[in-house]
């Protein structure tokens, strides 16, 4: 770790340089493509052109909130994946997701009847906002169910993660089944994930929680490493390892539930970007991290300009590229990892 | 010093180790004996602070243990496990950087550098620090543990304190050559950076060579403590190892040396 900071030296400034690419380009394309002259005269003027408005208000609030969900996604992945020192950990294995998917499929259904006088507006943000509990609250069950005496299993954590996750899949399964067609296509929408509705209020949400989950994260990257040598090793060196878990599990969840909230399931950014870094760059937590807010807020920003742009003008749930890129990659790291028994 | 006082631990319902009280001096070696299942590991956890005691107390040059938090514990004493299994694999000298950790002040790359160096140096492993810790031998891995200790032991300080090094069955897989060399370098840490060391051995002879003083565990209770002339006897031998053995005076090291004899030696000699 003594290269990293010549690493890093190398590393973060490309990724930067990547990542301000990927968002001009995601500025210029889409299912209108603008013009250099065009994104110029809207970026100065502001004239309330059709050109203003469609880069101000939606395909810039968009790009951002791309960045930031897969910024959050990635460097949450890559921690916990440090946590449970498995290569092929990822947030859905504490429950976040199964748990934020059952309670937007409760609040889609149940806003069929109870909030059927509100607003679409009120709807939607209920649905972000019932995922969002939904994913700390079933984060804290699995967190509960694997601690006792002041000391938590992540071994039992990952099984315990597993049975709830189930849970949690059987009574959507029954919601779900109790929807009607407009509610069944909307939780089907949802849980591909879609960043179609993007703007600066989903900004300023997920924003702050992200940028601030991340900046926990990134803090506890010595402790990540030190855990690499297992539990008591890291003891030894000085980290309380009871603390850096329950850190690092809330700071996922946080971060992890506000991004589902606002864009739905997206799955392998948290599991693919860490391990592809890993992979090339070694696996020191302090850089590891970093990158890994980097590559996945680019991941997501190609993504999206890919799902709003192949099939214009309509588009791709951004789930369906996300998995249809990650999940060969997760299969070919799969093989690789159990010839060269990376694997634990 | 570290002054343990009529300790006791349980694990689950089981009590494994009773109302032990001894010392730990600095600068001077201690090393605990027993038979597999005595409750060696669960003492020396307990005293790294990674067991809880149901009964008695530790203290840490006058601090009790459980008022040490775990970073000011790290400044005190360094660990070497009997082994490591890596959740991703990493470099030799990632391995020993850690041990850098437990520092709280900032350490600039060139000194870092130097003391992943000098700990190489000092466990016999220079120009090992670019291998994959994972690819090496078990003996050369417990070699990159103990160069790890040694860089926590030289980069933190505590001031008016003394620091420990606890060692868990550090020759195990060592070869003999490896196993003197690490012998010496013990004894370096304990004359030239002044640190009390307590060790699990398994080897009596190596303990006689090397300690100075000796506890004997049997089913979770100590039974001798002393010098090695003081407590390798025929009678310890057989009452915490059931071994029987000849007893001879080493000849160079002037200490204790043993032969030990399989149980029956009577009739394989008949």
């Amino acid at each position: 770790m003594t290269e990293f900071k010549t690493n890093q030296a190398i590393i973060i400034p490309i990724l930067v340089s990547l990542l301000v690419l990927s968002i001009i380009g995601a500025i210029f394309f889409g299912a209108y493509q603008l013009s250099a002259k065009e994104v110029i005269s809207a970026v100065f003027h502001n004239d309330n052109s059709a050109n203003c408005f469609l880069l101000l208000q939606i395909r810039l609030p968009r790009i951002v909130l791309s960045a930031l969900i897969g910024a959050g996604l990635a460097v949450s992945g890559a921690a916990i994946q440090g946590l449970f020192r498995n290569p092929l950990a990822d947030q859905t294995l504490i429950g976040v997701t199964s748990g934020a998917m059952l309670f937007a499929v409760l609040s889609i259904v149940l806003s069929g009847s109870i909030l059927a006088q509100f607003s679409e507006l009120f709807k939607q943000s209920t649905v972000a906002l019932a995922a969002f509990i939904g994913g700390l609250f079933t984060t804290y069950l699995v967190y509960f169910l694997s601690s006792s005496e002041g000391r938590t299993r992540v071994t039992t954590m990952l099984l315990a993660g597993i049975a709830i996750s189930a849970f949690a899949a059987a009574i959507s399964g029954i919601f779900i089944y109790l929807s009607d067609d407009e509610q069944l296509r909307d939780i089907t929408f949802w849980s591909l994930g879609s960043f179609s509705g993007a703007n600066w209020i989903q900004v300023l949400i997920v924003g702050p929680v992200v940028l601030l989950g991340t900046l926990g994260l990134v803090l506890h990257s010595k402790a990540l490493n030190a855990i690499l040598l297992g539990e008591k090793e890291a003891v030894y060196l000085g980290i309380d390892v009871e603390k850096v878990k329950s850190r690092v599990i809330l700071l996922t969840a946080l971060v992890v539930g506000v991004c589902i909230a606002m864009s739905g399931i997206i799955g392998f950014v948290g599991l693919v970007i860490p391990h592809l870094l890993r992979l090339i760059f070694g696996t020191d937590y302090r850089l590891l991290l970093k990158s890994s807010v980097l590559l996945g807020a680019i991941f997501l920003i190609v993504t999206d300009t890919l799902a709003r742009t192949i099939v214009a003008p309509s588009e791709l749930p951004i789930g369906i590229l996300t998995a249809m890129i990650g999940a060969p990659f997760f299969l070919w790291l799969l093989v690789k990892s159990q010839h060269q028994k990376l694997a634990i | 010093m570290i002054s343990v006082e009529k300790i006791s631990i349980k694990k689950g319902k089981t009590q494994i180790v009773h109302n032990a009280s001894f010392q730990i001096l600095p600068e001077k070696i201690t090393v605990l004996i027993g038979k597999n299942g005595a409750g060696k590991s669960t003492l020396f956890e307990a005293l790294t602070g990674n067991n809880p005691l149901s009964r008695g107390k530790i203290s840490w040059d006058g601090t009790l243990l459980k008022h040490l938090n775990k970073q000011a514990l790290a400044h005190r004493r360094a660990v070497v496990s009997q082994s490591v299994k890596l959740g991703f694999p990493i470099k030799v000298k990632e391995v020993i950087e850690m041990g850098t950790y437990a520092s709280e002040e900032y350490i600039p790359k060139e000194k870092i550098n130097s003391l992943i160096q000098h700990a190489l140096s000092k466990v016999d492993m220079l120009g090992f620090e670019d291998r994959m810790f994972p690819s090496l031998s078990g003996g050369e891995q417990k070699r990159i543990l103990l160069a790890k200790c040694i860089v926590q032991l030289n980069c933190t300080h505590c001031a008016d304190r003394n620091k420990y090094l606890f060692l868990d069955e550090p020759t195990a897989s060592l070869d003999l050559q490896q196993q003197f060399k690490l012998i010496e370098t013990i004894r370096y840490l304990v004359r030239r950076r002044r640190i009390g060391v307590f060790m699990i051995l398994h080897d009596v002879n190596l303990a006689a060579q090397v300690a100075d003083e000796i506890l004997f565990i049997k089913d979770g209770r100590l039974s001798a403590k002393g010098t090695p002339s003081q407590v390798i006897t025929k009678d310890h031998l057989k009452e915490n190892l059931d071994i029987d053995a000849i007893i001879q005076n080493h000849p160079v090291f002037n200490c204790p040396h043993i032969i030990s004899l399989p149980e029956r030696h009577t009739l394989v000699a008949s």
